[in-house]
């Protein structure tokens, strides 16, 4: 809570400060959204539960000075339901928090209703001619995938996420130093509460030839990796690739490769398609390691998918959205359809889905089915 | 003195200093044939008057100048709903564009970069650059009649095209033509044939009709609201009306603009698509 109070004072410093030395306009900005789910726990006893996630996102981004940034992001979430009564919800929030800083707190914590407060976002970037050190917690987004990317290893992200926009940051310094209009040079330095097992990487990005690439080295989570990605065109598709060699700090390497295909027709329905590869997954369902999935240690468990995706704008007002994901050694499969609708320019409403199949023991066999309805007011 | 002996003054006083030496009938001699080389001199300036691919390209240079930075507004309108949008667009023609949306909250932070044929968008919500294919180029820009190509031009009116003018006709305000624009054969175009109409005397824009390969005219956009921005005299309402769909319209008004002045490189990044 202190650590909150003392970001909610610096912004408002922030915005004091940028007011007085005309540097520019701090922007106030966010979202409010109620998030209503019904489903089935997967961890501990089967019990239904409908649990409704109320979520008041404040930002405050822009210049403090002429060579300084700010951009914090707090949000205010209250959860209603009888899933706060199950097994699941006791055992998800004894986890251990996925970032070096526990910048949450919980304020409310009754049978049927919980309320917490937790830094989304919160950084600092100094810019110097060409370099911007960014300090804080932040999203360092690398690699092109987006069912699976084997680059975006700080930042990494399930394909069967509910909010899969909402990506965990990570507290870091980002060094990154421009060298062309497309071409920069990046490091970074990301604590772990043991030190031993510190992010630190270097990344080259760059254009040639109409093709955007990226090469990395680093060590992650104690691993070591190189990878590199590609987006690029061919005829009217797009085409993305990701691939990375690991050498953990104990056992065998291995590799993560990633192919995609985008194309989009002029009466907007864009289709994409990923195929990945993960050399750490196994063949062997019996060896699957639910909880480091459940927990998001890991993302997937086997070693062949298949993803696609599907977007469709019925009108500018109504989208709709289908995505599958195959496991293809076990054969579970996950399907999510939505339709979101547009109330007003900043008002949109969705109704969504996520259906998975498999025999017991599969990945995606062990998901429950979810319904899910949406509405979001920005400001 | 009167103007008139003023005038037959300074005549007189000319005609006796262009011929002092020669006879009255020499000097006429001379007089016919000034006049009838002035009259060949002039004659071709008159032919060559500026053909299709240079009105078009004065077209072009009065709406969007050699670099532009301007604040737009763009609305969507249907039958049933409307939205609008607050864009800001940095242009150096005809390499580079950058357009930020600014309003309204849901999409504030989007951005697009074009450098040549390549383009990227920026996406705050997920916090990340991709690369746009070439197949999303003709997709609408945000549920508009604009497509992403007519946001940020990758294609080329001038280079693209083939250009001739087609016809002329009385107008308001004048003299109007028609000039035809005609896709080269290995450009990556999506229209079949594109027919402005412009003023002769200011070349002032008054309509494009755009046409599909089948020569069906799909959309069509026209310039209102002709007064001063940035300086220059040009219409500052642009409707885009897609034929297909009656009572949809989607309006562009430029709010302010600066043309013509150097456009900061660092604006055209990568760096710079990421800082919404």
């Amino acid at each position: 809570v202190k650590a909150l109070c003392a970001w909610l004072a610096l912004a408002l410093s922030c915005t004091w400060a940028s007011s007085q030395d005309g540097a520019g306009e701090l922007k106030l900005s966010g979202y409010a959204k109620s998030l209503l789910t019904d489903s089935r726990t997967v961890v501990g006893p089967d019990e239904p539960y409908e649990l409704d996630l109320n979520r008041l996102r404040l930002e405050v981004k822009g210049p403090l000075a002429p060579w300084l940034a700010v951009d914090l992001q707090v949000d205010n979430e209250l959860l209603l339901g009888d899933y706060l009564g199950t097994q699941q919800f006791q055992v998800q929030k004894a986890l251990p928090p996925q970032t070096y800083w526990n910048a949450h707190a919980n304020w409310l914590d009754a049978p049927r209703a919980y309320g917490e407060v937790l830094l989304y976002r919160g950084s600092l970037t100094a810019s110097f001619e060409d370099t911007d050190f960014h300090v804080g917690r932040q999203r360092i987004a690398w690699g092109t995938g987006r069912f699976w990317s084997p680059m975006d290893l700080l930042n990494p992200f399930s394909p069967v996420a509910l909010e899969r926009a909402e990506r965990v940051g990570v507290d870091a310094l980002l060094i990154e130093h421009k060298v062309n209009a497309l071409s920069r040079l990046a490091f970074v330095y990301a604590p772990q509460r043991d030190t031993v097992d510190s992010d630190v990487a270097v990344m080259w990005h760059d254009n040639r030839h109409g093709i955007d690439y990226s090469v990395m080295g680093g060590r992650f989570a104690g691993d070591r990796v190189i990878g590199a990605d590609l987006a690029s065109q061919v005829g009217e598709a797009g085409i993305r690739a990701e691939v990375t060699q690991t050498w953990p700090d104990a056992g065998a390497s291995f590799a993560r490769v990633l192919l995609g295909l985008d194309y989009a027709f002029a009466n907007t329905l864009t289709l994409s398609v990923e195929a990945f590869y993960d050399g750490s997954g196994t063949l062997e369902p019996a060896q699957y390691n639910f909880a480091a999935l459940f927990s998001g240690r890991v993302q997937n468990l086997a070693q062949h998918y298949l993803g696609a995706s599907a977007y469709y704008e019925i009108t500018p007002l109504w989208k709709t959205r289908h995505d599958v994901v195959l496991n293809l050694d076990d054969h579970s499969r996950y399907y999510s359809p939505s339709l979101s609708y547009s109330i007003s320019s900043n008002l949109d409403a969705t109704l969504g889905a996520q259906f998975f199949g498999g025999a017991e023991g599969t990945e995606f066999g062990a998901f429950r089915r979810v319904l899910y309805a949406q509405v979001q007011w920005f400001f | 003195m009167d103007p008139l002996s003023l005038l037959r003054s300074r005549r007189d006083g000319c005609a006796e200093a262009a011929v002092s030496s020669t006879t009255r009938g020499r000097a006429i001699l001379v007089g016919l044939f000034l006049a009838l080389l002035s009259a060949f001199i002039v004659s071709p300036v008159r032919a060559v008057e500026p053909d299709g691919r240079e009105i078009l390209d004065r077209v072009e240079k009065l709406l969007w100048g050699n670099t532009v930075q301007g604040d737009y507004e763009m609305t969507i309108t249907t039958p049933r709903w409307q939205r609008t949008l607050g864009l800001k667009v940095w242009m150096d023609r005809p390499k580079r564009s950058f357009v930020r949306i600014i309003s309204p909250a849901k999409e504030a932070g989007i951005g697009s970069l074009r450098i040549g044929a390549e383009m990227w968008n920026y996406l705050p919500n997920v916090e990340r650059t991709i690369k746009i294919p070439p197949s999303m180029m003709l997709q609408p820009w945000m549920g508009s009649d604009f497509t992403n190509d007519d946001l940020v031009k990758e294609s080329s009116i001038l280079d693209d095209y083939t250009h001739k003018v087609i016809g002329a006709a009385p107008g308001e305000g004048g003299e109007v033509l028609q000039i035809e624009a005609v896709p080269k054969p290995e450009a990556a175009v999506v229209w079949g044939r594109i027919v402005y109409w412009v003023r002769r005397d200011d070349n002032m824009p008054l309509k494009q009709e755009f046409f599909s390969e089948r020569g069906e005219l799909v959309r069509v956009l026209s310039y209102s609201d002709v007064r001063m921005v940035g300086g220059r005299r040009m219409p500052a309402r642009w409707e885009m009306r897609p034929t297909a769909k009656p009572g949809n319209l989607t309006t562009v008004v430029l709010k302010d603009a600066v043309f013509n002045q150097p456009v900061a490189d660092d604006v055209f990044t990568q760096r710079n698509l990421q800082k919404p």
